[in-house]
């Protein structure tokens, strides 16, 4: 049997989730799993990540500046709205679709690489691999070599 | 209000994620707006209706967190 979360996977995949409560979406997408992995020091998928300069704060940033630019697309400022509610959400975010695409892809990256056991590495490998999304989009903003940072990262696996 | 015509944007991945973001910011904008309704003294089913949602839909996304933050909520029209 190919492909079983380990326990690091594990902790990610949950961490993902209350990252994505905090940050008041309704959904958890790729980009929580992504900070996820940048919040589990133990792993070497995180080293790749602060080697390429994305910690949690610059990973932030490059989301905000994506989510602003992608607005501003249609000429639409974040600025001209309130958006504060002092009642943050309660409910657990549902899994959203980018996130279930890239823990697919994750699945089977593990298999082709008849790995046992999928770590950190494979989920941020799912993430990195999207050909299409936020996650790239705020990346590219941000200047990061996506295929270069896949490469180094299954290097690791 | 822009003209659409003009913010028409220039690529199907721009055009796509102005889409996305919108939808996320559609989302902010409801909890605050739910919010401020009800500190106003709305009822669920007026905030319903000026949504076009039903009030158990309405409900069920925001009573707890407006409840846990200790947000006055009416019950019933007077």
């Amino acid at each position: 049997m190919f492909g079983t979360f380990g326990t690091e996977a594990r902790k990610v995949v949950e961490s993902a989730c209350k990252i994505a409560t905090e940050l008041d979406s309704s959904t958890v997408e790729a980009e929580h799993l992504l900070l996820a992995i940048t919040r589990e020091p133990a792993s070497p998928a995180h080293r790749v990540l602060i080697g390429a300069g994305l910690d949690d704060e610059a990973l932030l940033h490059a989301l905000r500046a994506e989510f602003e630019a992608s607005l501003a697309v249609v000429g639409v400022s974040v600025s001209d709205f309130d958006v504060t509610s002092s009642a943050p959400r309660r409910h657990r975010a549902k899994w959203g679709t980018s996130a279930k695409l890239a823990l697919q892809r994750c699945a089977q990256i593990a298999a082709a690489r008849r790995d046992r056991r999928v770590r950190a590495g494979h989920i941020l490998l799912g993430v990195l691999r999207a050909p299409a999304g936020t996650v790239p989009r705020a990346l590219e903003q941000a200047g990061v070599d996506r295929v270069g940072l896949s490469d180094r990262v299954a290097a690791t696996l | 209000m822009p003209d659409i015509g003009t913010a028409t944007p220039s690529s199907p991945a721009d055009g796509l994620a102005a889409v996305v973001a919108l939808r996320r910011l559609a989302d902010r904008l409801e909890d605050a707006q739910v919010e401020h309704a009800m500190r106003e003294g709305w009822t669920w089913s007026e905030v319903a209706e000026a949504l076009g949602v039903t009030r158990q839909a309405v409900h069920k996304k925001h009573a707890k967190r407006l409840i846990a933050a200790g947000v006055p909520l009416k019950r019933r029209e007077p």
